[in-house]
């Protein structure tokens, strides 16, 4: 406890953003002389004035924090055990972060769901008690120190500035930490989706809010106890890409405040049917302007209608050619029909499995490449000639739901730790929750959707204080922003008093255009900026 | 669209492995209490891992269940090793959670490390940290059939 008393205590000092807001503190378990307590000289960067690589580790954690503090409301310390000591890691590859909840907990005072699993973070806050029990972490964040060093990922290494800035070849800290700790703070279920199992035949409260559309079926609703029939249908509907929605209200009250709209790819001609498809790792994204046209079924003179593994002897040029999956690498492929003048290619599957995503890199790949199941596949081969093939945008739908309801990632084979517990990929704009940790999110002042799932588990919004006056107003908006950043920029900017009350009030109308809050509470965030 | 879950079940041609049915009713031990917290711990019979649950597969030629074979079955604890690796899961070997029972019926389990988010990285041909938490990006059996490359 010594640790995190002194480590809270010494950035308080210098971050205002946690005065008022739920306390998240660190229980720093590294040794002197490594992680957090690394005394490398570091020049400071990007708002973070550490002046050793171990100050800025701690800076940077500590405003991430400071940051998920003043988003949820707690009574009670959330605890988090930290550490930036090595993880696994070649010089290649390697574990970049570790984190979720030390403890759960069911059926504990306040508990909304009787019968669930809930993590200890939102189970302390819920209660209003350290359930836990004091001086014990409710979650565990460790990074890893070494990555960036010659065996372990070898280049440059973590970003710590707190603008979300990062040079080229850097790993945004700022970003990767507000992912893993809303994993700790529930963004997590606790079932194996490879084999449907759950601690004590017990469901979660995220698998209350986890929903496949396809069966009609929560994940908490099955019968749980060791018939196997429960532990069936989620190994079945964890793969159901496409079905597995969240379901909390929250969420999907906010989607249209931060996605964009839905984008789609159907077939036209003599077929007329929307497609379901899977994206590739390499080549061109496909969008209006890369993706389009009319399909030839490509020949490689081996078989016609095959696989594409050898140069295409027939005209594609200008076309979008379709290839059958299987006897060589996507990759190849790809190439095959980009030489031969294909503007696009499809992949059909060659086994039931749906519309995969397509894995492999090749830069030299520039077309844009999906996958379609062996259904489509069969369907359009048997349409053509005369099918043409339109990715299209569709403005009275979002991208990344389904009926309305936010599409979780429930890729055709189970990735375990990443199956379900994130939002789909199929998202527009990137989303902080999403597996893969895009370089385009703003953490250090959005995040999205992500504060709209705590709260369907459990979590209150904490609200914006200024300057210790509570406006009662959320601090995260329904589009994620975190107003409490707005302020902070307007007191770094204002020269005076009554610029920073103009420049809040500012900040306040515009949240109010956009919908995002009422004429009464941009009232009150201008009141507690003038200080009244 | 909607199907229910037990139509659903009785048509599910297309899943040719499946567990069943879990192994006779769980073992429960008796364990040290802590916090005057009733202490019960899970046998691995009934642990998350499930690798000693019963096995059924469905015959390709009868579509039905049937006993797998020793070839089935080995391919099957095979994959559910090389699944719980990739989460980090522990082997069956391994200690299952306990589960606490508190006096207020509140029931309390202290998570291992399987159940920890692990983020990998690995850097690209052009010098970008490719980020995930898809396990594709481990070094496991499981990982390699993640995002098929063919």
């Amino acid at each position: 406890m010594n640790n995190y008393k002194i480590a809270a205590a010494t950035i308080a000092l210098c971050v205002s953003m946690s005065a008022g807001a739920a306390d998240i503190g660190i229980l720093n378990v590294d040794a002197p002389g490594i992680g957090f307590n690394d005394p490398t000289p570091a020049t400071p960067v990007g708002g973070n004035a550490g002046n050793t690589v171990g100050e800025q580790r701690l800076i940077a954690y500590r405003r991430a924090l400071d940051l998920w503090g003043a988003t949820l409301k707690s009574d009670v310390p959330i605890l988090v055990q930290g550490s930036f000591a090595g993880l696994n890691c070649t010089p290649t590859g390697g574990t970049l972060a570790q984190a979720g909840a030390t403890f759960i907990f069911s059926d504990f005072p306040g508990a909304p769901l009787a019968g669930h699993w809930y993590g200890s973070a939102v189970a302390d806050a819920i209660s209003g008690m350290e359930l836990a029990g004091a001086g014990l972490p409710d979650i565990v964040a460790n990074f890893n120190g070494n990555i960036g060093q010659p065996n372990c990922i070898a280049g440059p290494g973590w970003y710590y500035g707190l603008d979300n800035n990062p040079a080229t070849g850097q790993t945004d800290f700022l970003n990767v930490f507000m992912h893993e700790v809303a994993h700790g703070l529930g963004f997590q279920n606790f079932v194996n989706e490879a084999t449907g199992a759950t601690i004590q035949d017990m469901p979660d409260v995220y698998m209350a809010n986890t929903l496949d559309l396809q069966f009609g079926e929560l994940w908490n609703t099955t019968v749980f106890e060791p018939s196997g029939q429960t532990s069936l249908f989620i190994r079945i509907s964890a793969t159901n890409t496409g079905n597995v929605v969240w379901a909390g209200p929250n969420v999907s009250a906010n989607a249209a405040q931060v996605l964009g709209d839905f984008q789609g790819i159907r077939v036209i001609g003599t077929l007329n049917q929307d497609i379901v498809f899977g994206t590739a790792g390499f080549g061109a994204p496909a969008t209006p302007e890369t993706f389009g046209g009319e399909i030839v079924i490509g020949d490689d003179g081996v078989n016609v209608g095959g696989d594409g593994c050898e140069p295409l002897v027939n005209d594609v040029a200008g076309k979008v050619a379709l290839v059958d999956r299987g006897a060589c690498a996507f990759t190849v492929k790809a190439k095959n029909a980009q030489d031969a003048g294909a503007t696009a290619v499809i992949i059909a599957n060659n086994q039931a499995t749906g519309a995969i995503g397509l894995g492999g890199s090749d830069p030299t790949v520039t077309i844009a490449a999906i996958s379609v199941s062996i259904e489509d596949g069969a369907a359009i081969k048997a349409a053509s000639p005369g099918v043409s093939i339109e990715f299209y945008i569709d403005p009275t739908r979002l991208a990344g739901t389904n009926q309305n309801l936010v599409r979780l990632y429930a890729p055709a084979a189970v990735a375990l730790g990443s199956s379900i517990s994130h939002y789909d990929t199929v998202a527009t704009p990137n989303l902080l929750m999403e597996p893969f940790i895009n370089g385009d999110l703003r953490a250090s002042s959005n995040l999205d959707l992500t504060p709209a799932l705590m709260q369907d588990i459990g979590w209150n919004l904490e609200t914006l204080k200024i300057n210790s006056c509570d406006t009662g107003v959320a601090n995260a908006l329904a589009n994620g922003d975190l107003f409490s950043v707005k302020v902070e920029a307007c007191a770094a900017g204002a020269t005076n008093h009554g610029k920073f009350v103009s420049c809040v009030s500012k900040a306040a109308n515009d949240a109010k255009k956009a919908g995002l809050i009422s004429g009464q509470q941009k009232g009150a965030i201008t009141s507690c900026a003038a200080g009244n | 669209m909607n199907k229910s879950l037990l139509g659903f079940l009785a048509t599910a041609g297309a899943m040719v492995i499946a567990p069943v049915a879990f192994a006779d009713e769980a073992e429960i031990k008796s364990a040290t209490a802590q916090d005057n917290a009733d202490t019960v711990e899970i046998s691995k019979d009934n642990a998350p891992a499930m690798s000693n649950s019963l096995r059924a597969v469905r015959d390709e030629k009868t579509g039905k269940l049937r006993a797998p074979n020793p070839a089935e079955l080995r391919k099957m604890e095979e994959a559910d090793d090389a699944a719980s690796k990739a989460r980090g899961a522990p082997s069956a070997a391994a200690s299952a959670p306990v589960v606490k029972r508190h006096s207020d019926g509140m029931l309390s389990v202290e998570l291992g490390p399987e159940y920890l988010m692990s983020l990998e990285g690995k850097r690209n041909d052009d010098g970008v940290i490719e980020r995930s938490h898809d396990t594709e990006l481990n070094e496991t059996t499981v990982a390699d059939d993640e995002l098929p490359t063919e």
